[in-house]
């Protein structure tokens, strides 16, 4: 049976199945839905979890004798099956027998990533759906997320303005983790009888971002994200330091341009430019493609003013940053 | 300065010490062993940094200026010297700078040595010890009952040992991996005040047994919270004890059922084995019991299958339980008299394991247990 992973604790609260398979690739779902489940069988009973990895080489015939032989100390057991690769064709017939005849008095945990459209049509998974708990844990959209926030807020006491859980679901960028990590510094010091508001959120922010993180935002022509980071990191990092490597990086570009132009392949240009990785010569070949030297020209003059401003005046630089940026992060040439 | 030993005495003594030596090891000098004189004998020792060894064997010939010399040598280059040289040689060996020269007839080796003092020794066991004696012949009858049933599984440390339990009038020698359980239960005289209950490693059990094999002395145990002492006038051994509690294995030895089958144990051992050859690879064999016999049964995925009958002193009711064969066969190997006795209770819960009758005049009490297997 299928059970969506919001629905788990309910389930458990009257059911406990000899088979529970957990099966997904968002981790903050992943953990919480495996904890709750081994809440529930410790207090079932289990004192202890057996777990075994599919790692190379496994012994499924031993597995399946660990299963089938009762336990001397243990009336009731809890068995995880972490599996780490593909299920070869023993593991298949092991499990498929097993899901015909779970064994008493223990509940087997299958934990792994989600399976494939063939995975899913393999004898033992169809046997899975008759006798076992299937909980697949889906990343959840950035159009969902605000509400997920607000859901959880709930849940740790704290409430939020919409355009919060909105500009929270925009900067953590979908990652649940990553999310749940911030609601959990947020109720820290949050005040639960006034909701969040966006400049709440905003204060409370850390450093989650590094001006290498702008930097190759700006190169891959992501113009919000680079916007989202340069304006996170404004709070932290002073202006002459992010230009300086938003100038660097730019000449770099140009250096790159210019082997393209001499027709250079990139490992000859790696040969040249220790300094410079592959993938990061690739990246700068493609935003190179974007601009013209006349372009790259007006970007490094115009982080030549910046630079002035910031030495010679008190005006914040930060706009002018931001401006250069946009110039500079382009997916189409000019 | 010279040390004369006879070959086949220090072939026997590096054979035991290289038990406890790790091959691989992360320092060079812990691949070593230790060569030490004093007074009439030689003494080596190995360590693997948990558990140490050290073993003697009497000088061919005294050399005063010797007495007290130690220095170290590779372990394994000594054990293959040893093993190529003539059965009855004596071996020579000097000491000169950083090297031990063997000579050997015209042979001439010369090992590259380390300083005997950077080899580490085991701290002392400290002042809270308990002590008592056990007859080698016991002893190694105990472990040789028991050992099979301890765990492999890297998981669950506390079962990868053997537990001593030494109690004011018996000592037990238990060992299980969750599944079975192996109990031996020697009983003495001592003046033990308290209780103590120590987990031995895997290694330092097989190695006793290893050094019991030729010893028909007593043994001392010296027991300390962190390690463990057993040693006689050829031997001692230090072994660092694990940490952990030890499952509450008297509650599995009680007897659940009433059914009991008396069976002659060589017959059932034999016919285990020979139907054991068509299990499954999980090593399942079905044993059904029913009044006066027992029916043996095994098949494979293949749709091989054996089957044998025995007679079995059994009247209670019908009675189907599988077990792993090779649990059974382990069990079977450490009885030694000629009939067995096994409770049952039903299909699904543990059965006992034990020899007919304890014999009054004997000491000690054994008995196995263990769980069926799920069909």
């Amino acid at each position: 049976m299928q059970i969506p992973p919001h629905s788990l604790q309910r389930h458990l609260k009257n059911n406990l199945l000899p088979v529970y398979c957990l099966l997904g690739d968002e981790p903050l779902q992943m953990a919480e839905c495996s904890d709750t489940l081994r809440t529930k069988c410790y207090q079932a009973g289990a004192s202890d979890r057996h777990i075994h990895n599919t790692d190379s080489p496994f012994q499924w015939d031993e597995w399946q004798n660990h299963l089938q032989h009762g336990s001397l100390f243990e009336s009731y057991r809890l068995t995880e099956l972490h599996v780490t690769k593909p299920i070869n064709a023993q593991g298949r017939t092991v499990l498929s027998a097993y899901m015909h005849n779970p064994a008493p008095q223990c509940t087997l945990l299958i934990i792994g990533n989600a399976l494939t459209k063939a995975e899913k049509n393999a004898a033992w998974f169809k046997a899975a759906q008759e006798c076992a708990g299937i909980i697949i844990p889906t990343p959840i959209h950035l159009s969902k997320l605000p509400a997920w926030i607000i859901q959880r807020g709930k849940t740790l006491g704290i409430s939020f303005q919409h355009e919060a859980a909105q500009y929270l679901a925009e900067i953590t960028e979908g990652n649940l983790v990553a999310t749940a990590q911030a609601l959990d510094q947020l109720a820290l010091s949050a005040d639960s009888a006034t909701p969040m508001t966006l400049h709440d959120i905003t204060a409370h922010q850390s450093a989650q971002y590094t001006v290498w993180q702008l930097l190759d935002a700006a190169i891959s022509g992501n113009r919000p994200r680079t916007i989202r980071i340069l304006r996170q990191i404004a709070h932290e990092r002073s202006p002459i330091e992010v230009l300086g490597l938003i100038a660097y990086q730019i000449r770099q570009m140009e250096k790159v341009m210019r082997y393209d132009e001499q027709g250079l392949s990139v490992a000859a240009i790696s040969a040249h430019e220790k300094n410079m990785w592959r993938d990061k010569i690739i990246a700068l070949q493609k935003i190179g493609q974007c601009h013209s030297r006349h372009s790259v020209y007006q970007l490094l003059q115009r982080a030549q003013s910046i630079d002035e401003m910031i030495k010679t005046t008190t005006i914040s630089p930060w706009r002018a940053i931001e401006r250069l940026c946009i110039n500079w992060a382009r997916r189409t040439p000019t | 300065m010279k040390i004369s030993v006879k070959r086949k005495e220090l072939i026997h003594s590096l054979a035991i010490v290289n038990g406890v030596i790790e091959m691989r090891q992360v320092m060079p000098i812990i691949g070593n062993i230790l060569l030490r004189v004093s007074g009439e004998r030689l003494f080596c020792m190995g360590t693997d940094s948990t558990v140490e060894l050290l073993h003697s064997v009497p000088l061919a010939k005294v050399d005063a200026k010797a007495d007290g010399m130690q220095t170290t040598v590779p372990a394994r280059k000594m054990m293959d010297i040893c093993r190529s040289l003539p059965d009855d040689c004596v071996i020579e060996m000097v000491p000169s700078d950083n090297f031990l020269q063997i000579k050997v007839g015209s042979s001439h080796f010369s090992l590259k040595t380390l300083p005997a003092e950077d080899f580490p020794s085991m701290p002392e066991l400290g002042e809270d010890t308990m002590t008592f004696l056990l007859p080698a012949p016991q002893l190694r009858r105990a472990l040789e009952q028991t050992h099979f049933a301890m765990s492999k599984d890297d998981m669950r440390q506390y079962l990868k040992g053997m537990c001593i339990d030494v109690r004011q009038d018996n000592v037990r020698f238990v060992a299980t991996d969750g599944h079975r359980l192996a109990c031996d239960i020697y009983d003495m005289k001592s003046d033990i005040q308290e209780a103590r209950q120590v987990i031995v490693p895997y290694k330092a059990i097989n190695q006793l047994l290893t050094l019991l094999q030729d010893n028909t002395d007593d043994i001392t145990f010296v027991i300390g919270h962190k390690q463990i002492k057993v040693h006689n006038d050829h031997f001692t051994m230090i072994s660092n004890l694990i940490e952990g509690k030890y499952p509450d294995y008297e509650q599995v030895m009680v007897k659940e059922g009433n059914s009991v089958a008396v069976i002659t144990t060589e017959l059932f051992h034999q016919a285990v084995r020979r139907v054991a050859i068509l299990s499954t690879e999980q090593r399942l064999v079905q044993l059904n019991f029913s009044p006066k016999t027992v029916h043996i049964d095994a098949k494979n995925t293949e749709g091989e299958s054996a089957t044998e009958k025995i007679d079995a002193d059994y009247t209670g009711s019908e009675i189907k339980i599988a077990f792993n064969a090779n649990y059974l066969i382990d069990a079977l190997k450490a009885i030694h008299t000629e009939k067995m006795c096994i409770t049952l209770n039903d299909g699904n819960t543990r059965s006992i394991f034990e020899s007919e009758k304890p014999d009054e005049a004997k000491s000690s009490q054994w008995l196995c247990v263990i769980m069926p297997v799920k069909v």
